[in-house]
């Protein structure tokens, strides 16, 4: 029985939680700029969302921020997020000011954030495509036309993401152009490997049959011969569509001063491919400039986001 | 065995749950589909290639950093979760004790109302709590707190409940208020249950904060996460050994506080905790003052506007009775996995008396390994266990219930072990006096002794299992985790709200079926 030492321990436990009180008055005084209320800190927060390995972003976004930094006289931090909604919320909530967002995930943080702008894009972005990948030993053969994609019928499939837009949103209206309806002609439900190198990995696995990925990373994968071309190959490389762009939060220019939306894009834009520290840069991109942009650009990815009930 | 009347109405009662529950397996077999094959060969090089990497470990001094950051990170949402939940159920359990408001309506309706926040999982809590908070450490910790105040509150309740009620009736006899009479008359006799409860609720929190930072609230999750995405085997090893020293760690001093037979350690278990307050508050830097934010206002207004009234997802009534179909077969089959394979394990595991002991030094090294093997599947999250099955099972519900059934086979066989462990050793120790040999002591002595607790922990991991199949929808597991991914990726948060729903009802429909086992094998 504790009944003796009972009123020690208490004596105790009040003992450490005055301390520990003390403790946290002590250290709630350094209030740092944790700053998501906005307007408060002078930093911008950079985002993207994660359609890369993470050490790339980091050094992506890593070169890109000391940049801006220079180039528009203000702290410029990169922060990390782990998937692609994520990239959306902390937009919508204002915890990231400028983000780098695929097609379907810009027009969703647009439509989150009134007055939100697109104002940049990468070269290659008026012109991007995904790639339909199969199983060597599936018996799909490649082909060269949307109608083609009729020949995964009975097959399984996987895409990547689910908000990803070359490795879902577009493959999937691809698949319906060419009658392929993705809930009832598949061998079972569509997967959802997670990213775009998880497809490369669950194909060449043989989980699934087919599959769907930005044609981006499957080249970059090729040419670092990390693709086993015995057990997966490409099949179809879809028509061009608009992708990849910067969104800007709306208040900017009254947080950092009149223009500085304009500046910002006039950053990215002066990145030139005949400055070799510019073009570590665009290499990292993938991109030999860019250019600016405007909402009336992903449009058409929004109607495409309609039909395949990813905007409702 | 007598032959009493009351004994032949419970042998009834246990045969009528060993049908019901191997009707259930075969339905759900049946349910995932066996016909086109479960493995998925092709994959074994891919799959050989993550377990090889386990030699392989990334040990860079820059990686190990990260990796000790990481750990302190999840370990102090781990311990702020918990305190916040210890906290939460007890203002829950005055709430809904029997004892203090006996059978009025409104004590049942609130124990009821429990049951939502309970069967939201901590991922959910957290994905809907950053449309407010943004990327704040408040997240993690009240993603935690919510669920498993939730839990502790039901169960505080019961102890309550179940304890010896006549020091509090004398009380409250000779004129004493409800609270003086608990806190004279019942909290003295179970406060150890209390305390001890409280620390498998922080053993818990170790592994749901692990959980969490695949959402991005940083820590081991968030890093696992990151090297999941290049696909870094040989960091991801790295950090599957730190959560498995970080929960081993966690599991071991949650036992001792547990089985103790002194009063003192549990008292200075709570003292330690205390201390950890702090130095957690500080190390993620919490700041409560951001919940009442304008901010936090405002984006709050929206999201319950979001959130309400709920609808259906585009695919109507069908899609969600099938989604919550394919979600219930799914966690029975990865209930039986972790149930069978945790009995299993646990038998194999199990420190045995005197008498019952094997003699040979292969048990020592068979409880070892086993011990392991159980810290490794409960330390690994469910949804990379959901990856790696999903390189040599065909996509379906297989992957997922797999995945889960490692994932909680690694809890449950620690329970197991443990109640076996504590169950009385008399039957078992006559029987091997008699003549019996090892098994034959085991299956007639020990076992029977301990079914009832047995049943009881396997139903109510079956509720938690319901609830965790919503980490798993991303390997085209299908159900309603996928069903609750979609609607994110489409931001359509009421059809996420009826999703939620559908998960409510059937966790309400399990806890009731678990309640009828508990009360037949008293």
């Amino acid at each position: 029985m504790s009944a003796l030492r009972r009123p020690v321990s208490w004596r105790a436990l009040i003992t450490v939680l005055a301390v520990a009180v003390l403790a946290l008055a002590a250290c709630g005084g350094d209030d740092d700029e944790g700053g998501s209320s906005g307007g408060s800190s002078e930093t911008l927060r950079i985002g993207a969302i994660p359609d890369q390995e993470p050490e790339r972003l980091q050094r992506t976004y890593g070169l890109l921020a000391d940049h801006l930094e220079s180039e528009l006289g203000v702290t410029v931090e990169y922060v990390p997020v782990t998937d692609y909604q994520g990239a959306v919320t902390a937009f919508g909530v204002g915890d990231l000011d400028v983000v780098w967002f695929g097609g379907l995930t810009g027009v969703q943080a647009r439509l989150e954030v009134d007055g939100a702008r697109a104002v940049a894009q990468r070269d290659i972005d008026e012109e991007f495509t995904s790639v339909f990948i199969a199983g060597a030993d599936t018996g799909i053969e490649p082909f060269d036309s949307v109608d083609g994609l009729a020949a995964l019928s009975g097959h399984s499939f996987t895409f990547g993401s689910e908000s990803s837009t070359s490795g879902r949103l577009m493959p999937q209206s691809f698949l319906a152009e060419a009658g392929v309806d993705v809930g009832a002609d598949l061998d079972g439900p569509p997967g959802f490997s997670g990213s775009h190198d998880a497809t490369i990995e669950v194909v060449s696995a043989g989980t699934y049959e087919s599959g769907a990925l930005n044609s981006q990373v499957w080249d970059s994968r090729a040419e670092e011969g990390a693709v086993d071309t015995d057990r997966v190959v490409e099949v179809f490389r879809t028509p061009p569509y608009y992708d990849y762009h910067w969104v800007a939060r709306p208040e900017l220019d009254d947080r950092f001063g009149d223009g500085f939306t304009d500046r910002f894009v006039e950053a990215l834009t002066s990145l030139s491919a005949d400055d070799p520290s510019d073009v570590e840069i665009l290499d990292l991109f993938g991109a030999g400039a860019f250019i600016a942009t405007e909402n009336a650009n992903y449009g058409a990815i929004e109607d495409v986001a309609k039909e395949v009930g990813l905007i409702r | 065995m007598t032959t009493r009347r009351r004994d032949v109405g419970g042998f009834t009662a246990r045969r009528r749950i060993v049908v019901g529950a191997v009707a259930a397996l075969v339905w759900a077999v049946a349910r995932a589909g066996v016909d086109d094959g479960i493995v998925n060969t092709g994959g074994w090089s891919s799959f050989r290639r993550f377990w090889r990497s386990a030699a392989d470990l990334e040990v860079s001094g820059e990686f190990l950093r990260l990796t000790v950051d990481a750990a302190t990170l999840t370990l102090s949402y781990a311990v702020l979760g918990t305190v916040l939940s210890v906290v939460l159920g007890c203002l829950g359990a005055l709430v809904i004790s029997e004892t203090l408001w006996g059978d009025r309506i409104g004590r049942r309706i609130a124990g009821a109302l429990l049951v939502v926040p309970r069967a939201v999982h901590e991922i959910l809590w957290a994905l809907l709590l950053v449309q407010v908070l943004g990327f704040d450490p408040l997240v993690a910790v009240i993603a935690i707190g919510v669920p498993f105040g939730a839990v502790t509150a039901k169960v505080y309740a019961e102890t309550i409940d179940e304890a010896d009620q006549r020091a509090y009736r004398r009380l409250s006899a000779s004129g004493a208020g409800r609270l003086t009479a608990l806190a004279y008359g019942i909290v003295p006799e179970v406060r150890g249950e209390l305390i001890s409860y409280a620390f498998y609720r922080f053993e818990c929190a170790i592994r749901s904060a692990a959980v969490l930072g695949i959402i991005g609230a940083g820590g081991l999750g968030f890093q696992l996460d990151l090297s999941f995405e290049s696909l870094r085997y040989d960091e991801i090893w790295t950090l599957i050994v730190a959560l498995m020293i970080l929960s081993g760690l966690a599991d071991t001093w949650s036992s001792r506080v547990r089985r103790s037979r002194d009063p003192r350690v549990g008292r200075f278990s709570l003292l330690a905790v205390v201390a950890l307050v702090p130095l957690s508050w500080r190390w993620i830097d919490l700041d409560p003052t951001e919940l009442v934010s304008a901010r936090t206002r405002r984006l709050g207004r929206e999201l319950l506007g979001d959130l309400f009234p709920a609808r259906l997802g585009p695919g109507g009534w069908r899609e969600l009775i099938d989604a919550t179909v394919d979600t219930v077969a799914m966690s029975v089959l990865a209930t039986a996995i972790a149930a069978g394979g945790g009995l299993a394990l646990a038998i194999a595991v199990r420190r045995r008396t005197m008498r019952t002991a094997l003699s040979l030094p292969a048990g020592d090294l068979a409880r070892v390994v086993g011990r392991g093997v159980l810290l490794l599947f409960r330390a690994v999250p469910a949804p990379v266990w959901a990856f790696v099955w999903v390189l040599v099972l065909f996509p379906g519900p297989w992957p997922g219930a797999v995945a889960l059934g490692i994932y909680n086979l690694g809890v449950l066989g620690r329970l197991f072990a443990e109640t076996l462990e504590d169950a009385d050793v008399r039957p078992a120790d006559m029987l091997v006096a008699s003549g019996a040999n090892h098994t034959q002591a085991l299956w007639y002595g020990t076992l029977p002794t301990a079914a009832p607790r047995l049943v009881a922990l396997a139903a109510y991991r079956w509720e938690v299992i319901v609830r965790e199949t919503v980490v798993v929808g991303v390997v085209g597991a299908g159900g309603l985790g996928q069903l609750i991914n979609e609607h994110l990726a489409a931001r359509d948060f009421a059809a996420v709200t009826g999703a939620i729903g559908a998960l409510v009802i059937v966790t309400l429909v399990i806890d009731r079926i678990g309640a009828h086992f508990r009360r037949h094998l008293r």
